[in-house]
């Protein structure tokens, strides 16, 4: 793997002997491998990872993506050989789907339950009469708190 | 020095549970010697962690190895303020200072409340929850994780801090975090005290509204120091990577936000009462949860979490604490009835149970997306992996409700809101919206999700602004003040509300950052030789290959770049001895107020000026509004914390329910 990187950043040199711009390549194996956990540091992605291990994939998603592979078949090989937990987005299938389902369920019943409360509390009479008074009340009481004494 | 620190521990741990009977006998026996005892017992216990901590502070400043901390966490090679950060750096250090922390803020709670009033009644409840608490710790620091192990044969040098720990943010955001994640146990002592009294009104709740202010920015600063702590050092481009170590300390955060809202409720209408006291325990729960996963990589999996020495004596914590306040909760319950009436959905009350239901729904999701790898492998033996694009989607859109509701809510009146009041309040500030999207869209943003974040920032900004120019001028109409001195003195009188809108401004910041570095982030990588040049953005960057020095203990590697051909910029890496394994990162920044130039030097061959060098390279746009943010959070914070001008000490005072028709 190693080899192939130093094969592969002579040719770039070789081609490109004044201006490295950011070739499409480069910004291709990172945009992948953002998207992949690296599988032996804990919470680091394979494109910011240190490891060797890391580097390595990086390097095989480079030859894949040179051979003309996309982006979603280099995930889905990941996924082939280390399982849904290599991606940093967990898939919303199997037991990752838990993860998604837990906060909707979450927000749904909080949500209920607030509306719940609105209709037991909302005080169905005297709906214009004290309308007014609570309105200056309330005017009256920041007045008194700006500016008053 | 050994010995020492740990007789100190073993005393404290002594006297704390002796301040617990002391002060809960006393109640029951009426005896208020004894409550003095045990109150003078807390205060003796303060000393002695003191003690314990400067013990533990004298041994690193004079490189004892003798002790295994002190031998584990530091080196003679490192300065002195590395040396001494090395205190809280490790698992037992960091417990010890946050009992250190604990104990000091009990002390300023026995200080400040030393005066008769009607929080007596609460105060040896106070002193026994907070002295619980700081039993539990120095147990752990005694017994389970002494930070004063002694080695038999003490080593000539020691093995120094890990090398992501030696940066300047490294030196305040960890106390910081630790000490906003304790501090969190005062206005919990309040609420445990109020349910044990029976003495459920407003009292327990103005006195610990302070408090939980205070926790709240500390622990908000600790976040905001982290983020850039990793921005600085962890050299991924970005300064939030939702890892657990970050989420434990926002959520109690975040329910913590919603606390310090939701007490206005019960404040001002007398609402949600049983509610608060709820809020403020899991805040507290969370923070406990937050102090033993920070320092202890627990959550990586459930191998981890059983094996870690303080793991089962946290659980047996947090499960007593847990089950110990639900019961009094519920047991007081009946009693904890609120006036709960809403005059309409259209009014302040509402938006305030909206408030609490996104906080709410933000932990949950966060807390839920951290635990689950652990749920998951317990349950199925199934590997999952919870990264940012789960956090990104599912707590964007509540946050951008939140934002939202930001603008709306402090505008909303209490009770009720008429067409007219909707109308008066709402229309400037959709209008500003308008108009300011019309010029960032002229200007170039298109991304939708950029006009919404920004829309709303502007949204907000207006109704903002709207309140402060409303204010001035009818103050000026008053008082004849000039609109300067009509804006002093308007927050001056009410800090309160205008602190709170300041501390919106500041959120707004963090928001507006936030949205522009995560949607027109740029990013590309390369590999340079000399006088190869990359560009991104507005940026060229040409190399002159690399410079190594070797420091003590370090060895500096600095990437020599030329941006535009003009200014020089040298990323970092250091390689330090005793780590070989674990080079740090030090970004070459060029930070402007709306863009940051971020360098990462990822690898290099050769040597010197000949060397081939490979970069990450980032635009990140906005980031500096993110760390103005912070600042303006601590400002914001003050003003809503300074001590109100006399004459409206005495206002307060007199708003009793019904006293508003007897002031006119």
């Amino acid at each position: 793997m190693t080899l192939l990187r130093a094969c592969f950043m002579a040719m770039v040199l070789v081609a490109v002997p004044l201006v490295a711009h950011a070739d499409a390549l480069d910004d291709g194996v990172r945009r992948v491998a953002l998207q992949l956990q690296c599988p032996v540091c804990e919470g680091e992605t394979v494109a910011d990872s240190p490891s060797g291990l890391a580097a390595d994939m990086r390097s095989v998603i480079r030859t894949k993506l040179a051979a003309g592979e996309s982006d979603q078949q280099i995930l889905d090989e990941f996924v082939a050989s280390y399982g849904d937990g290599i991606l940093t987005e967990p898939p919303k299938r199997g037991i990752s789907l838990g993860v998604w389902v837990g906060p909707a369920i979450g927000v749904v019943l909080g949500a209920l339950l607030v509306t719940l409360l609105l209709k037991t509390w909302r005080r169905p009479t005297a709906q214009v009469t004290t309308r007014v008074d609570t309105e200056a009340v309330d005017e009256y009481a920041r007045f008194r708190e700006e500016y008053g004494r | 020095m050994a010995s020492l620190g740990q007789i100190c521990i073993v005393g404290a741990l002594g006297l704390a549970l002796y301040a617990i009977i002391g002060s809960l006998a006393g109640v029951r026996v009426r005896s208020r010697e004894l409550i003095l005892s045990g109150r003078n017992a807390a205060w003796a216990v303060t000393g002695l962690i003191t003690a314990a901590s400067l013990t533990l502070l004298a041994a690193l400043a004079f490189h004892d190895f003798s002790l295994r901390y002190v031998w584990e966490h530091s080196s003679r090679a490192m300065s002195l303020d590395l040396v001494l950060a090395a205190f809280y750096s490790g698992q037992q250090g960091s417990l010890l200072y946050w009992s250190w922390t604990l104990s000091i803020f009990s002390a300023i709670v026995l200080w400040q409340q030393r005066k008769p009033g009607p929080h007596r009644v609460f105060m040896p409840y106070v002193v026994a929850v907070l002295m619980a608490i700081e039993a539990f710790m120095t147990l752990l620091l005694g017994f389970v994780a002494t930070p004063f192990e002694a080695l038999p044969r003490p080593p000539q040098d020691g093995v120094g801090l890990n090398p992501l720990l030696y940066d300047a943010g490294m030196r305040i955001h960890p106390p910081m975090l630790l000490a906003g994640l304790m501090s969190w146990s005062v206005p919990f002592a309040f609420a445990i005290a109020a349910l044990a009294t029976g003495k459920l009104g407003n009292d327990w709740l103005s006195l610990s509204r302070r408090y939980a202010m205070v926790a709240w920015v500390i622990l908000g600063l600790g976040n905001v120091l982290g983020a850039w702590w990793a921005y600085h050092v962890l050299g991924w481009g970005g300064y939030w990577g939702w890892d657990p170590v970050e989420n434990v300390a926002l959520m109690p955060w975040i329910v913590g936000t919603a606390f310090i809202h939701s007490i206005q409720m019960q404040e001002r209408r007398g609402m949600l009462k049983a509610w608060n006291i709820l809020l403020i325990m899991v805040t507290f729960f969370l923070s406990i949860f937050g102090t033993f996963v920070v320092r202890s990589g627990i959550l990586a999996s459930v191998h981890s979490f059983a094996l870690s020495e303080i793991g089962p004596f946290f659980l047996t914590f947090l499960a007593l604490v847990i089950c110990g306040s639900l019961a009094l909760f519920f047991w007081r319950l009946p009693q904890l009835r609120g006036d709960n009436q809403l005059d309409s959905l259209l009014s302040r009350e509402s938006s305030f149970l909206i408030n609490n239901l996104l906080f709410l729904g933000i932990a949950f999701a966060i807390f839920w997306g951290t635990i689950y790898p652990l749920v998951a492998e317990a349950v199925a033996d199934q590997k999952v992996s919870v990264g940012p694009p789960y956090f990104k989607q599912v707590a964007g859109p509540l946050l951008g409700a939140v934002l939202l509701l930001m603008g709306i809510g402090p505008l909303m009146p209490w009770r009720r809101a008429s067409r007219e009041h909707l109308l008066h309040n709402f229309v400037l500030p959709v209008l500003g919206m308008i108009m300011g999207l019309i010029v960032i869209a002229v200007g170039g943003v298109r991304d939708p999700f950029a006009l919404l974040g920004f829309g709303l920032c502007l949204f907000v900004l207006g109704t903002i602004v709207q309140e402060f120019a409303r204010g001035a001028m009818a103050r000026h109409r008053a008082t004849g003040e000039n609109y300067a001195l009509a804006l002093g003195s308007l927050v001056r009188r009410n800090n309160r509300r205008y602190g709170g809108y300041l501390v919106h401004l500041a959120i707004l910041l963090i928001g507006a950052g936030a949205v522009g570095s995560q949607i027109y982030q740029q990013q590309t990588v390369a590999t340079l030789a000399p006088g190869q040049t990359v560009a991104l953005g507005a940026y060229t960057l040409t190399s002159s290959g690399v410079q190594t020095t070797q420091q003590p203990g370090v060895k500096v590697t600095e990437g020599l770049l030329t941006v535009n051909g003009t200014e020089q910029l040298r990323p970092e890496r250091d390689v330090f001895d005793n780590f070989p394994q674990q080079p740090s990162t030090k970004v070459g920044l060029r930070s402007t107020p709306f863009e940051d130039l971020y360098v990462v030097l990822a690898d290099w061959q050769g040597d010197g000026p000949g060397a081939t060098v490979s970069l990450a390279v980032f635009v990140n746009p906005l980031v500096s509004w993110i760390w103005a943010g912070g600042v303006l959070l601590l400002l914001g914070t003050l003003v809503t914390l300074w001590p109100a001008p006399v004459p409206a000490r005495q206002h307060v005072l007199a708003r009793a329910p019904g006293a508003l028709g007897a002031e006119a």
